[in-house]
């Protein structure tokens, strides 16, 4: 009978295997919504209930923005793509607009608009952000997931808020034109409007004329894109128009040919973050150390991230990185135990290094080279034992990205690490919360970021909680 | 929909289309009287059923086959799992954008998990993990649906 059960068990997983594939596809394939059909697509987003969520963050005060790679001027409100994590790990009530709940200290505050929770049509969604934009506490604004464009008038609305600094628009397959240069360009009027995020659905392609709507942002220094199928070399070089452009984030987006000396010339980058296999991952799009050769022709680049990037680095790829750099952030297995004497000899003051993943003797290594550093951001996976004796010399350690081995041990050796604002760990085993009230005993700790399984968006409700109540309400918890 | 069921019932994927075209080619023989799509569909079926189960020597693999179909009727019906798939993709909608790149490569485009691993910054364990969590917050959401129409 168990046998029986056993059989039946496999086959129903076959059974969702083969549907969710379908749904998959199904999904990626919607073509786009002829604008003609729109009037239907609201009539039919009435009947089923087009899934609206108004979180509303309440975010601490926030120093003066933004100290690009500095960990004691973190950003408290998130950054476009992470909105759906933070929204839930904060735990913030879905509320309407009018009923915004504020902690003793907040002012600020983060407004998403998406997602399950109210059942609200295209119409009725339209509204709510009419009505968001007459809210003077607004900082940040994520839309994602309409069924719709968004009216002139709401563009113009938003544009108008007087404290709004982050903007981010997701498109979907449903809605391909919600990122259109026309209702960008009325951002304009934002004053504060630094950070703007954009992210596509899966046949999302950006123009030069989205670039040169951006151009009309006098003072934004950030820009996000994320899955955007194809990110244009004049989009990219467009961009040399925003003179206070410091970041760019590019994460899981397709870019052509020459995209590393199209970003080039963006000369004014001190932040680049590059992420995803599409940017470069197969094909053209590896990172090669000729990438890195053009990159380093922007004089003031001080931080580079490459995650998840396939290395197709030839010898000397170490040589070809911008002299500029202080936050090196690495993902793969890109590092020998004989690349770290020739990188530190040339980048002697680096503030932060996360090293990718490293072997047994390559940690070995890295742990003889780090004491001639002055760290203040450090991520590395598991740390050896040498890697936390070297580390303990690191006095000015703000930032600490770590996997969890012993969980006692471990947060003993963070605590050590008085300067600390922030923590980011990973824990492949169930966590005792209580083991964390050592951290109570770092004076600046501001954020805990704790990552158990898969980091992929399912946040561990009751962790967080339990972590909240021992750390206290001056810490963000963060757990997924 | 003949494609769902032989997948389920655990035909491999390399002879899928036979077993289809050759349902058909009897369907064509036999002049199976059309009454209707749900009892053609019905009738295939049970014709592609059959052809599995003639090839299958065993008695443990003819139950699987047997056991596999129990599960199409508790879970289907007499239906396509069209409306399963209709459910699936609204609960896809309501996943987070990595939550959904991740599902597309796993599923749409079927990278391995070590691909996935590496464009996503996981390691190959967190992508089996994050998959699983995946798959079982979409079940819950379809399970959920499913109820609400039912």
């Amino acid at each position: 009978m168990s046998r029986d059960l056993e059989t039946k068990r496999a086959a129903r997983e076959r059974l969702f295997d083969t549907m969710l594939r379908e749904a998959v596809d199904a999904e990626a394939a919607t073509p786009p919504a002829p604008s003609t059909r729109r009037a239907w697509s609201l009539a039919a987003g009435l009947l089923l209930g087009l899934i609206v969520t108004l979180g509303v963050a309440t975010l601490l005060p926030s120093p003066e923005q933004p100290a690009h790679q500095d960990p004691r001027a973190f950003d408290p409100i998130f950054p476009p793509g992470e909105w759906d994590r933070w929204r839930k790990a904060i735990h913030v009530p879905s509320v309407p607009i009018q009923n915004v709940e504020q902690r003793a200290n907040g002012q600020r505050h983060s407004i998403v608009v998406c997602e399950p929770a109210t059942e609200l049509g295209h119409a009725q969604l339209v509204e709510s952000l009419r009505e968001v934009a007459q809210h003077p506490g607004v900082c940040a604004l994520h839309i994602s997931d309409l069924q719709g464009r968004l009216p002139l008038d709401v563009w113009q609305s938003i544009g108008a808020m007087p404290n709004l600094e982050v903007f981010s628009i997701h498109e979907n397959t449903r809605c391909p034109d919600l990122i259109e240069a026309r209702g960008l360009r009325e951002l304009r009027h934002a004053p504060k409007l630094r950070h703007v995020g954009l992210t596509g659905g899966f046949s999302a392609e950006l123009t030069r004329a989205e670039a040169e709507a951006l151009l009309e942002l006098p003072h934004l220094t950030r820009i996000d894109l994320m899955l955007v199928r194809k990110v244009p070399n004049d989009f990219l070089t467009t961009l040399r128009g925003l003179p206070n452009l410091q970041e760019l984030h590019v994460e899981q987006c397709g870019l052509e040919p020459g995209w590393a000396a199209a970003i080039a010339q963006l000369r004014s980058l001190r932040l680049l973050f590059l992420a995803g296999r599409r940017p470069i991952g197969r094909e053209h799009d590896k990172l090669t150390a000729a990438d890195l050769r053009e990159l380093a022709a922007i004089p003031r680049l001080d931080s580079l991230t490459v995650a998840a990037a396939q290395y197709d680095l030839g010898p000397g790829w170490l040589q070809a990185l911008p002299r500029s750099l202080k936050v090196l952030r690495l993902a793969g297995e890109a590092l020998t135990p004989n690349d770290f004497a020739p990188l530190f000899a040339r980048h002697g003051d680096l503030r932060g290094f996360h090293p990718g993943r490293l072997t047994a003797e390559a940690k070995t290594a890295l742990a003889g080279h780090l004491r001639g550093l002055d760290l203040e951001r450090f991520g590395c996976g598991t740390l050896t034992p040498d890697l936390w004796d070297a580390l303990r010399e690191h006095t000015n350690l703000r930032y600490l990205s770590v996997t969890l081995q012993d969980l006692t041990r471990d947060l003993a050796r963070c605590a050590e690490h008085t300067a600390l604002e922030q923590l980011d760990l990973t824990a492949r085993f169930e966590i005792d919360p209580s083991a964390f009230a050592v951290l109570r005993a770092l004076p600046n700790i501001r954020r805990l970021t704790l990552t158990t399984g898969g980091n992929v968006d399912i946040p561990h409700f009751d962790d967080a909680a339990a972590l909240r109540e021992v750390l206290g309400p001056d810490v963000d918890v963060v757990t997924r | 929909m003949l494609r769902r069921y032989l997948a389920t019932l655990g035909a491999a994927d390399h002879r899928i289309d036979d077993l289809i075209q050759e349902a058909f080619a009897t369907a064509i023989q036999k002049a199976v009287e059309d009454r209707g799509r749900g009892a053609l569909a019905t009738w295939l079926r049970r014709a592609v059923r059959n052809i599995l189960l003639r090839e299958r020597r065993s008695t443990a693999a003819r139950r699987e086959v047997e056991l596999a179909h129990e599960v199409w009727v508790e879970e289907c019906g007499e239906a396509d799992a069209q409306e399963q798939i209709d459910h699936l993709r609204h609960c896809l909608r309501t996943l987070p954008a990595r939550s959904r790149a991740l599902l597309h490569h796993a599923y749409a485009r079927g990278d391995s998990r070590a691909e996935i691993a590496t464009g996503f910054n996981l390691t190959e364990d967190g992508v089996k993990t994050a998959l699983r969590r995946l798959r079982s917050r979409l079940r819950e959401c379809l399970e959920r649906r499913m109820g609400k129409t039912s």
